[in-house]
């Protein structure tokens, strides 16, 4: 008989759908009510009947094995969405176009007069140990002055309720696609329920990057001519490249497929000559893209590309070395940077951090390390992070060493008890955490995607949500909930 | 279009079609088998010979059995030529195509080369059920690219992969053939015919060989038939100029123009020197280098492994060793 929320917990955490003693949050009242009116056989019918869909729609993506080699993975996909309210959504989304935008505002300074670092709001030593800084960008200006084009803003919810920026990834964020196909799958298989709230669309996505990646065209009037430029098909991401060229109905293309001639345009090879391109959305590390300029035995980039960048005659999302404020290190300067910016006080806040740059702030992350979450400044994934409170001695012994080796390198953040979302194991609801990744375009205007991709982690009590590390996807839902 | 996409549209054809006629050729040979339990020597050798895997089977030193035969024919993937290899490469070729051909297409190639991955499926009790399903569902997608694909370039290279992939497969068919089965009265002659009628069924020709020509199936009969009918689509006349209209369909197609003009001609002269075997028995050869000369062009003007690193071309041969 359905899902009893009575029986669903609540202790210690901020659930996002249940408020708690099986009350639903606002917003969340006919998901609950119809979640605890079909049975098991149905539910277990639901369930099925997604995972039909995501192998029928081919979703997967790609996982690297310990053996180096990889494997295609169906997506998992959990089928009660979480919910956000409209007016809380408001707030959230006014703070990350105000985050995007002092992010750009730094990114633009570090690569022309870098103010920053001469008012003593960044020290400038991070700028010379930054492994994502690139001094080949040093005074080019990009269209609109954006370099982050597209941002994918990491938030979670602490058990007090407050919503924090855990990091931002600026340089090729990936998710958005699955954003997009986990509403298709929950209409396909729960269509009663959008009849029942109502729910902001998130389709309308691959038409707004379209027109963001068309606003930086260097040939402005023309139709402009778009590519998105993959590693290839062994990348986890490729499901997504081929799907955003899909939806965006322009080509998808390796580094084999582009050359630059001899006026530093770039053209593509087709079957009727080449063409040429005016903008591409690039979803190759920096490192990869000109073998000219910086790995010279990559086989994915196009020889030549960042000289046409430079000169103007084609685009790059994101713009080469935006990665420089995509490191977390960087990041625990963000507040600072808007309010140097933007004269405004940040409406999203950082997780509190210690940088152990600093000596004091060190000696605390050394004396607490295991309380704390430490982390690296240019890992992702869930790579190159010690959860204190997790680790054996043995592994906190080995980061405390690294830390003191080479501090501008590390920063640390305390333990945050993630929100939870109920998700179904077996036939019942049980909470598991999630964070949350909205993605921010910015170009001649900013746009937030209404949601975002919700990750959740799928063993009970883990915080890990990275999909190559068993973590799952649900939908998200903002609610417009009439103004209540 | 893209190079690189019409490169995978053409091989992803050739590989769809490799693997219909791989599926056809093993489930034809596997009821011949039933009438023919005396053949001499190795009974799975023309199989090899035609899907060109000959010496790989006997460099592998695999052993000369039924069951090791049909398992490299049907799923080896270490033979690049076999069913599951070619579904595999077909599929990795869709994968770069999503955003070009039909979203079913995608589906499809999923659920064929999960029939074709089926553990034990070409065991012998099982494998006529299953080599039907896998011939069922590579027609269902040349079907589904018909309907749903616009008619452009990307439709005239697809043609054009699949086309010189069916013609060598005849040309392979029928060399095999004309070497191997004798013809003529006397003891033979049921089991010859039998043999006869086989070489028909791998190329999906019987019916419309009788239509075409009552009376019984002869060498004489089953080669001219395979040459030369205008209106059946694996014969050789008929891929020619099925060849020719989807070049037509390509911006500037040079020398592969003039290559088709040669074959056309020459096939043309044969027909009207009438049946004369020893000028057949020149003319497969001949056939079978212009479709690799016809094969290296296509690469040379449109694809983009070629431009970067000439390939050493034969028809037979595999993307990967293409690229």
């Amino acid at each position: 008989m359905g899902i009893r929320w009575n029986d669903y917990p609540v202790d210690g955490v901020h659930d996002e759908v249940i408020l708690g003693q099986g009350r639903p949050r606002p917003g969340a009242e006919a998901l609950c009510s119809y979640l605890a009116s079909v049975d098991d056989a149905a539910l277990a019918e639901r369930v099925a009947s997604a995972e039909m869909v995501i192998r029928l729609m081919g979703i997967t993506f790609r996982v690297y094995g310990d053996d180096g080699g990889s494997i295609d993975r169906h997506w998992p996909y959990d089928l009660i969405p979480r919910i956000l309210p409209l007016p809380e959504w408001r707030r959230i989304e006014a703070g990350l176009k105000q985050r995007a935008l002092a992010l750009n505002m730094f990114i633009d300074d570090v690569y022309h007069d870098q103010r920053a670092f001469a008012d003593g709001i960044v020290p400038r030593e991070l700028l010379a140990t930054s492994k994502n800084f690139r001094p080949e960008c040093m005074g080019v200006s990009p269209p609109h002055g954006v370099w982050a084009h597209i941002c994918g803003s990491d938030l979670v919810r602490h058990c007090d309720g407050t919503v924090y920026v855990l990091e931002d990834n600026l340089r090729v964020p990936s998710g958005v696609s699955y954003m997009i196909e986990n509403r298709q799958i929950t209409k396909r298989c729960f269509p009663e329920l959008f009849r029942r709230a109502r729910i902001l669309p998130v389709d309308d996505y691959p038409s707004q990057l379209y027109a963001m990646l068309a606003s930086l065209s260097p040939r402005p009037g023309d139709l402009p001519q778009i590519v998105v430029l993959t590693p290839g098909i062994y990348n986890s991401a490729y499901y997504e490249h081929s799907y955003l060229a899909q939806r965006m109905g322009v080509e998808l293309v390796t580094g084999a497929d582009l050359f630059v001639d001899e006026d530093d345009c770039v053209q593509m090879r087709t079957i009727s000559g080449p063409r040429r391109v005016d903008v591409i959305y690039r979803r190759v590390d920096d490192l990869f893209l000109d073998p000219e300029v910086f790995h010279p035995d990559s086989m994915l980039g196009v020889p030549g590309l960042m000289r046409a960048w430079r000169q103007g005659k084609v685009a790059l999302a994101n713009a080469p070395g935006a990665g420089v404020a995509d490191d977390k290190v960087v990041y625990t300067y963000a507040p600072a940077l808007i309010r140097y910016y933007l004269d405004a006080e940040p409406i999203l806040p950082n997780v509190p951090s210690f940088r152990c740059v600093y000596p004091d702030e060190r000696d605390h992350v050394l004396a607490n390390i295991d309380k704390l979450v430490v982390k690296a400044a240019n890992e992702s994934g869930g790579y190159g992070l010690l959860i204190g409170p997790h680790a054996t001695p043995a592994e906190r012994d080995a980061f405390a060493d690294a830390v003191r080796r080479d501090p501008r390198n590390y920063m640390a953040q305390p333990m945050l008890t993630l929100s939870t979302v109920p998700t179904i194991v077996g036939n019942r609801a049980v909470p598991r955490h999630v964070d949350l990744r909205p993605f921010i375009l910015s170009g001649e205007s900013i746009e937030v995607t209404a949601g975002g991709l919700t990750r959740v982690a799928l063993v009970e009590g883990s915080t890990v949500v990275n999909s190559s590390q068993g973590g799952g996807s649900k939908d998200t839902w903002v609610v417009d909930v009439g103004g209540a | 279009m893209l190079s690189c996409v019409a490169e995978n549209i053409y091989w992803m054809a050739r590989y769809l079609e490799r693997a219909e006629n791989t599926a056809r050729l093993v489930a034809v040979h596997s009821e011949l088998r039933l009438d023919r339990p005396d053949r001499a020597g190795f009974f799975w050798e023309p199989v090899l010979a035609i899907t060109g895997t000959l010496e790989d089977f006997r460099a592998r030193g695999l052993q000369q059995t039924e069951r090791e035969a049909t398992n490299f024919l049907l799923s080896d993937l270490q033979n690049p030529s076999s069913l599951l290899a070619s579904s595999a490469y077909a599929r990795e070729n869709i994968r770069t195509l999503m955003e070009i051909l039909p979203r079913e297409s995608w589906e499809a190639v999923n659920r064929l080369h999960q029939a074709a991955a089926r553990p034990g499926a070409g065991a012998p009790h099982q494998r006529d059920v299953h080599l039907r399903e896998i011939i069922g569902r590579s027609q269902a997608m040349a079907g589904l690219f018909l309907g749903a694909m616009n008619d452009d370039a990307g439709y005239a290279l697809l043609r054009l992969g699949r086309t010189v992939e069916r013609s060598n497969f005849t040309v392979q068919v029928l060399e095999d053939a004309l070497a191997r089965i004798g013809d003529g009265a006397g003891d033979m002659q049921a089991l010859w015919a039998a043999e006869w009628v086989g070489v028909l069924k791998s190329l999906t020709a019987y019916q419309m060989y009788r239509r075409s020509l009552r009376g019984p199936v002869t060498r004489a009969g089953v080669s001219r038939f395979l040459i030369f009918s205008q209106v059946f689509p694996r014969a050789l006349v008929y891929c020619v100029g099925e060849i020719g209209q989807a070049l037509t369909r390509l911006p500037d197609p040079g020398a592969a123009t003039g290559i088709v003009a040669r074959l056309s001609s020459e096939l043309a002269a044969a027909e009207k020197a009438g049946p004369d075997a020893a000028r057949i028995a020149e003319l497969l050869p001949a056939v079978r280098s212009h479709l690799s000369a016809l094969h290296r062009a296509v690469c040379e003007r449109y694809f983009i492994s070629a431009t970067q690193a000439p390939p050493s071309a034969s028809v037979g041969q595999t993307q990967a060793q293409s690229a």
